[in-house]
């Protein structure tokens, strides 16, 4: 399959993977480390990423034009990664998605409606 | 390399690195050590061990979801595609737990325990000699004695004749002057070793202790603190020989004074110096050097009540400083600052001071003196294991390809089936690295054997030593790490070469084509294998050799049959003639012994622990205005000396009853000595000069082997100790044969003479020159187990891969026997086929075994590194074993029934 084929497919429902890296990325840029922090810290139980799967992760979603490269980090060590416009709208329509899916939820009173 | 104490994990996961496709290396590779180094450091407050755990746990998991995504990705993200939302979040992250893969591999090992005993066996044996190995680097090298606390600010001082030669100490004024240098050192504390005898009440026998005199702030600047009672005051190490007052060690107070804690304010002689004892150091500090063992401190200012230090003497160097640097201010400040203040104290006072550089360098445990040599050691024992560990991973690299042979049709139903190749490799390597993590389990259990009995070995040295092995934290982070890697890179291989198959002809039985390319994998492997056990047997085969040499090398004395004894009667604070005196009571009674057949004594002994030096001009370079110096070791004897020793005089006379104190100075020198000084000229009647003094040269005798065994001829000049200093020396004592009682005849005589002066050496001549031999005998002695460990992995993993390789074969050979081959020839395809096998790893081996011995040169004693009778050996013995290992499977290939063999067509 061609990268471009792939390109114009419609990346949503994004794994969770994807959009805990995507949602650290929505405040700005970070670099991998901070990505993996990030997530730990988003979620619970924690998701413990390791380097390997951050960038993989990062690989795959560049080849899907979600994230880019955006040049070194200040201390020159490592570099910082951004999330692209389609990145953001991927983003988006995934949360729209997860929001009608909770309010589907709590109209099923399946969860309380205030936590 | 900043000092983040992270090295090995560092090394560790960057070698984990190349495993993943170069071109994820190359853009990724530098960041993920960056984040597994951030990663060491967010859990560093977890404690050493939990937190590389965790941190290694993290990597691990890591490793197994992205590692086969990232090698084989296609078929994890073709199935990513599918429906199944709820698994899509593990397979981005992995797919599968890992928990099944374990289970499934235990359930897998229940079956067919023989091959799980046997690969963890060996792993086992691997693991445990490297971690065995690593506990003693830990211990040297690595960890810092008990009882001191943050390291990492303490530096030691030292001075040296100029940048790079060897550092030694410095007198007491220089130490006083040093103090108040301005050099970003928060304290700077002084230390002069000495060792000497301890007696405490009336009765008890003296002891031998090694002590420390040292400024009040020496416990302060180490954090030690103490077990009871209190350390010096600062008052008490200001004026010279006022407060004596001691602090023990814990073993000490344990050993000696019952662990009363009424010790306090109790009275010890030290020396023959009574002390008040103010305090009990805290449990298992020894001091701050690695491996010595004091017992006992003083203040400095005390000194000189038990050793030979003189406060006022710039003449003496007795004295070595430690420092702590202030908080902010760096180590390069530190070194700076320190040359800068030595030349404004040389400026100051031009004539007196002694000092041409400080050396100040980082504080490790092990003095500096010895860490280069012990590095080395550790360094050649770690090379060592570290091929033993490479055999046994790459035998049981072997035994998991045949292994996985036999379960090809397993797998290609898996991989028929639809699971991906990423997926099973995972399985496979799930399935090795719980076999070397359980082997170096094993490992690590073999490890606490190996060094308890490690640590209970107490060579007798001069000075107390002590050595504790036991392995710590580090050691089994090691363990683990060791393990996990070589449980990937070992299984890896198999597991690619075991997935790659040809489903269609596996299915249908035929093993052909990926059997060929398994039994060149294998062959691969038995070609490391006998590559790495050559290297091992070599270097042990040249240390056994080069032992066996220095039994037979012409030492130049005859050490069999001569006892020693030494004491330091400076320690009692005799004048020179009171020393004197002692000496020759002590050597008059002892020759009047019955089987005593002479006796002498000397300052030093040849290949004895010291060694004393100097430098003579070299005559005739006067006259040019180029003066010369030849350094020569020096020994002050009495007459009877060369006798007792059968030293053999070439020409000239001994040393005579006419060569008193204060008459015309006489010296006899050895062969080299004679022949460098003179080489035209006949030696005895020119005369020799110090630089102080001049000397006529009445004789000239054999050389000998002075420091070690493998030296090269060194000039040696005696001096008749008539006309010299006699403070301390060597008793050498000829006896008859089989003299066993005479180490204690010995100690009562000086016991008469002088009640609580410890013997230094009380012991055979041999056994000293022995101890000079240790390392040696060490090295040999662990490369030749090892090298044998090595020998049999070897040849059973040439047998497996043999063996294999013969059934793959079943068809062919058969066709051949069909065809009309007789027994003969087809056993000589397959022993040729072995035999091939370890001539390459014979010839890969050899040429990397001769650079190994290259390297180990100097402690061979002039054998040639290429030693032809260790390389011919080796050469018979390799081809032994390949005919061994091969015989077995060609018999078996001869009995192929060439029907069976056709049927499976």
């Amino acid at each position: 399959m061609s990268a471009k084929r792939r390109e114009e497919e419609d990346p949503t429902p994004l794994t969770p993977a994807v959009f805990h890296v995507l949602l650290a990325l929505a405040d700005g840029e970070l670099h991998g480390y901070a990505i993996m922090r990030s997530v730990e810290e988003a979620t619970t139980p924690g998701i413990k990423m390791g380097p390997g799967t951050i960038y993989g992760s990062l690989q795959r979603m560049e080849e899907a034009g979600l994230v880019e490269d955006r040049g070194a980090a200040d201390d020159g060590r490592r570099r910082l990664y951004g999330i692209t416009e389609r990145g953001r709208l991927a983003l988006e329509a995934e949360s729209a998605r997860l929001a009608r899916l909770s309010d589907l939820v709590r109209e099923k009173g399946l969860v309380p409606r205030e936590v | 390399m900043e000092r983040s104490g992270f090295g090995i994990s560092l090394l560790a996961y960057r070698l984990l690195l190349f495993f993943y496709p170069r071109a994820f290396r190359a853009r990724f590779g530098h960041q993920m050590c960056e984040d597994f180094r951030d990663l060491l450091l967010a859990n560093r407050s977890r404690g050493f061990l939990r937190g590389r755990l965790l941190a290694w746990g993290l990597v691990a998991r890591d490793t197994a979801r992205s590692l086969p995504r990232e090698r084989f990705g296609s078929g994890s993200r073709r199935r990513s595609n599918g429906k199944d939302g709820g698994n899509r979040a593990r397979k981005l992250l992995g797919g599968g737990s890992i928990a099944q893969d374990v289970g499934y591999a235990f359930r897998l090992w229940r079956k067919s325990p023989g091959f799980f005993v046997v690969a963890a066996l060996t792993v086992a044996l691997g693991i445990g000699a490297t971690t065995t190995i690593f506990s003693v680097a830990n211990a040297l090298l690595i960890t810092t004695p008990t009882g001191v606390r943050n390291p990492d600010g303490l530096v030691n001082v030292f001075k040296a004749r100029q940048a790079g030669s060897e550092p030694g100490m410095f007198s007491y004024p220089t130490f006083s002057e040093l103090r108040e240098f301005e050099t970003g050192l928060s304290e700077v504390g002084g230390l002069s070793l000495f060792t000497g005898s301890l007696s405490a009440g009336l009765d008890a026998e003296p002891e031998r202790v090694a002590g420390l005199a040292v400024s009040a702030n020496y416990f302060r600047i180490l954090g030690t603190r103490p077990h009871l009672g209190r350390f010096f005051a600062p008052e008490e190490d200001v004026s010279p020989n006022t407060h004596p007052v001691a602090v023990v060690s814990h073993r000490q107070w344990q050993r000696r004074f019952g662990s009363d804690s009424a010790i306090v304010g109790a009275t010890i002689n030290i020396n023959r110096t009574a002390f008040t004892v103010i305090g009990v150091a805290e449990e298992g500090f020894q001091g701050h050097f690695t491996g010595y063992e004091f017992g006992v401190w003083v203040p400095l200012a005390m000194g000189e009540a038990v050793s030979s230090l003189r406060l006022e003497s710039r003449r003496q160097s007795e004295v070595a400083a430690i420092g702590r640097i202030a908080p902010d201010v760096t180590f390069g400040q530190v070194a700076a600052a320190f040359a800068v203040a030595t030349e404004q104290q040389r400026q100051r006072q031009p004539e007196e001071f002694e000092v041409d550089v400080f050396v100040v360098s980082p504080y490790a445990g092990m003095i500096e003196f010895a860490r280069k040599p012990v590095t080395l050691f550790v360094v050649l024992l770690f090379s060592i294991s570290g091929v033993v560990l490479l055999i046994a991973c790459v035998n049981v690299a072997g035994m998991l390809l045949a292994r996985g042979s036999s379960r090809t049709r397993e797998i290609s139903v898996r991989l028929a089936v639809g699971a991906g190749r990423g997926r099973v490799i995972r399985q496979l390597l799930t399935e090795s690295v719980l076999l070397f993590l359980l082997g170096g389990g094993l490992g690590a259990a073999f490890t606490i054997w190996a060094t308890d009995i490690l640590s209970s070995l107490r060579p007798p040295f001069p000075i107390p030593i002590f050595l504790e092995f036991t392995p710590d934290v580090r050691v089994f982070v090691f363990a683990v790490v060791v393990a996990f890697l070589t449980g990937v890179v070992f299984g890896l291989a198999p597991a690619l070469q075991t997935t790659r198959t040809d489903l269609i002809s596996s299915l249908k039985d035929d093993g052909g084509k990926s059997g060929n390319r398994r039994s060149r994998l294998s062959g691969v492997l038995v070609v490391t294998q006998v590559t790495g056990s050559v290297v091992l047997l070599v270097v042990a085969g040249v240390f056994l050799r080069a032992l066996a040499q220095a039994d037979s090398v012409d030492l130049g004395f005859e050490p069999a049959n001569v006892h020693v004894y030494s004491v330091d009667v400076s320690l009692h604070n005799y004048s020179d003639e009171e020393s004197r005196a002692f000496f020759q009571t002590f050597h008059d009674r002892v020759s009047s012994l019955p089987g005593v057949e002479s006796a002498a004594i000397a300052w030093t002994l040849p290949l004895g622990f010291d060694y004393i030096g100097t430098a003579f001009q070299i005559p005739g370079g006067e006259s040019t205005g180029n003066e010369e110096y030849l350094s020569a070791a020096l020994n002050a004897v009495t007459p009877g000396y060369f006798e007792c020793l059968r030293i053999e005089f070439l020409s000239g006379r001994n040393f005579n009853s006419g060569d008193e104190s204060g008459t015309h100075r006489v010296a006899i020198l050895n062969e080299t000595a004679a022949t460098l000084l003179w080489p035209n000229a006949n030696p005895i009647g020119q005369s020799l000069s110090d630089g102080n003094d001049s000397y006529e040269v009445v004789g000239v005798v054999r050389d000998g082997k002075y420091r070690t065994v493998g030296e090269v001829p060194r000039p040696m000049v005696y001096w008749p100790r008539s006309q010299r200093s006699a403070s301390s020396g060597y008793l050498v004592i000829r006896t008859d044969p089989g003299r066993e009682s005479i180490a204690r005849e010995v100690a009562e005589i000086a016991r008469t003479l002088d009640p609580d002066l410890p013997a230094q050496t009380n012991a055979p001549y041999a056994q000293v020159i022995g101890l000079s031999l240790l390392p040696n005998r060490a090295a040999a002695i662990s490369a030749a187990a090892f090298g044998l460990l090595g020998i049999v992995l070897a040849s059973v993993g040439l047998y497996g891969v043999l063996s294999y390789s013969v059934s793959v074969r079943t068809r062919e050979i058969g066709v051949r026997i069909a065809l009309g081959a007789d027994h003969g020839s087809v056993r000589r395809i397959v022993l040729a086929d072995g035999l091939k096998l370890v001539s390459i790893g014979l010839g890969v081996g050899l040429p990397v075994a001769l650079g190994a011995a290259i390297l180990v040169r100097s402690m061979l004693y002039g054998l040639s590194p290429a030693d032809p009778v260790t390389f011919g050996g080796i050469i018979v013995l390799f081809v032994c074993v390949g005919l061994v290992a091969s015989y077995l499977p060609a018999r078996r290939a001869t009995k192929t029934d060439p029907i069976e063999a056709l049927r499976s067509e």
